[in-house]
């Protein structure tokens, strides 16, 4: 435990040291990319401690972003939005199929893909590459790398390689994709495929609401899920005050799904200092509906996040059941992120 | 453990307030289509130029106006230049204001002569942005050039004159807010993309 404290601590002295040294060269400065580009470095350490057994697991991740613009004569022609990341896992006891072992490092693709925006002004984009599955709540607000997450568990998949077409129109927004369904990596394995999308209002506006699909095989390790799922989606954003929720129906390997999530988040008027609370709750068919038996679970999770002006953010958030089952256990977590974009 | 956590909680905030950086996430960028829908309608086309706002620029506006740009935007920002026919018709820039409450983000369209076009919320968490204020306060600001819009602020630009208290009924703190985001937006126009701006002056003839 002490070591791995004081790996912690190396790792964040290392980050300070690098990018402090670094900030001759700031990317707000630099044009390395070209025009209309921008990029930064993006590192962050995460603790996960299970408060009930007293574990510990790391996740240490570092990696660019870079966003460019692409422009003709007189109008642009496309956005490339490209994150790789390298992330290194430690003592984790159930990694993420995109992980091998609980010790290991791998290359991950947050985002990286080119949205061709010249045939309408943005009314009619054509996206290709890694992106997120458009889908509820996550859709229009930015979880990438936050522990701030909403519901893309029940799906098994938040990003995706594929194509979709996106856009916005006056009265409504849209993004409809096909993807491989394997995440990380683009794997044939099973012939996974993911149909997803989200209609929803302009985003602009304080209330949105929007509806959303998912069906598909998606791959995990080497196991294929058939999910569907069909949801609605209402956020509410009143002076320092958002309220979200998001419910959906469906069904993860021929058992019918029940899925629902409501947020309410606070935040002080420089924005610096974000708290919110989170209730979710999911029932499940046990044996494909021959027995009728269903089991349910909830939890719910409070978190805050502090976002520095000098690039730090540092979060936490704590997860506690309010019901589980034999079968599906909910252990209570507390997580701690510290996050630096130089 | 909590002490541990506490003692890496501590370093890190003492450590950080010795290295002054920028942090932003580029996947939440967005172009402001909306904005240029509603302003521009149909048959429009726009590009992108991204330039950099520095100090100089912030001490440059201070200088033109009683008040300047947050810190935090110091930093890459886009001009959106808008074309039609192939011909330039004028600019869109995105701005942020603070409120009370947070953030309100404020996409301004700019005339050629620099004059105000329109605005377009884009983000306003209070229920005061509705539809019949927006006509209000865009009813006043419409065609205005800088000049004609510093008229509308006090000498030390905290608060209306009386030339904008007569014309804000509706919402006059908010107006004010508005009227900020115009004449900072107008200023730093000219300055941070001055090249970019001469440059396509010239090409437009």
């Amino acid at each position: 435990m002490n070591k791995i404290f004081l790996a912690l601590l190396l790792i964040i002295q290392t980050y300070l040291l690098l990018f402090s040294q670094l900030s001759f060269a700031s990317p707000e400065e630099s044009d390395f990319l070209g025009k209309n580009s921008r990029w930064t470095i993006d590192a962050s350490t995460r603790l996960t401690h299970n408060t009930d057994t007293n574990h510990n697991s790391f996740q240490h991740v570092i990696g660019i972003d870079i966003h460019k613009v692409f422009s003709g004569e007189t109008a642009d022609i496309g956005t490339l939005l490209f994150q790789p990341y390298i992330v290194k896992i430690n003592n984790n006891n159930n990694p993420p199929f995109t992980f091998d072992h609980g010790n290991d490092t791998q290359l991950t693709w947050r985002i990286a893909n080119f949205n061709y925006t010249g045939l309408s002004q943005g009314q009619f984009n054509i996206k290709v590459g890694h992106f997120e599955i458009p889908y509820g709540l996550e859709h229009d607000t930015d979880t990438n790398g936050t522990l701030r997450q909403f519901t893309f568990n029940d799906r098994g998949r938040k990003t995706d390689w594929g194509v979709s077409i996106n856009g916005i129109l006056p009265q409504f927004e849209y993004e409809i994709a096909l993807t491989r369904g394997s995440g990380n990596e683009i794997k044939s394995q099973g012939n996974p495929h993911v149909f997803s999308g989200r209609i929803g209002t302009s985003s602009n506006k304080n209330i949105v609401a929007g509806v959303s699909w998912f069906t598909g095989d998606v791959l995990n390790r080497n196991v294929i899920t058939e999910r569907q799922k069909f949801g609605i989606d209402l956020s509410y954003y009143y002076y320092q005050w958002q309220f979200k929720a998001e419910s959906s129906i469906g069904s993860t390997a021929k058992n019918d799904t029940l899925n629902a999530l409501i947020e309410t988040l606070w935040m002080n008027p420089r924005e610096t200092l974000s708290t919110y609370v989170q209730i979710g709750y999911q029932s499940t068919e046990v044996d494909n509906g021959i027995s009728n038996a269903t089991q349910s679970t909830s939890y719910w999770l409070a978190g805050v996040q502090w976002v520095g002006q000098n690039g730090f953010d540092i979060s936490a958030q704590y997860k506690h059941k309010l019901k589980d089952t034999d079968i599906i256990e909910i252990d209570p977590v507390l997580n701690i992120q510290i996050r630096y974009r130089i | 453990m909590l002490n541990k956590i506490g003692t890496l909680l501590l370093i890190v905030i003492l450590e950080m307030l010795t290295i002054s950086q920028v942090n932003a996430a580029f996947c939440s960028l967005r172009d402001p289509v909306s904005a240029i829908q509603m302003m521009y309608e149909q048959d429009y086309e726009y590009r992108s130029v991204v330039t950099s706002i520095t100090e100089e620029d912030r001490t440059s506006v201070k200088e033109k106006l009683s008040f300047t740009l947050h810190q935090s935007e110091v930093g890459k920002h886009t001009l959106y230049v808008l074309y039609k026919d192939k011909k330039h018709v004028g600019f869109l820039q995105a701005r942020s204001e603070w409120a009370k409450w947070g953030l309100i983000e404020i996409a301004w369209g700019i005339n050629i002569d620099r004059t105000i076009k329109g605005f377009y919320y884009q983000r306003c968490r209070s229920p005061e942005c509705n539809d019949h204020t927006i006509k209000n306060i865009s009813s006043v600001l419409e065609n205005k050039s800088f000049e004609e819009l510093q008229a509308l602020l006090s000498a030390n630009g905290e608060e209306l004159s009386p030339a904008g208290k007569a014309a804000f009924k509706v919402a006059p703190q908010l107006a004010l807010l508005t009227l900020h985001s115009a004449l900072k937006t107008l200023a730093i126009t000219d300055i941070s993309w001055k090249n970019d701006i001469n440059q396509i002056a010239a090409t437009n003839i």
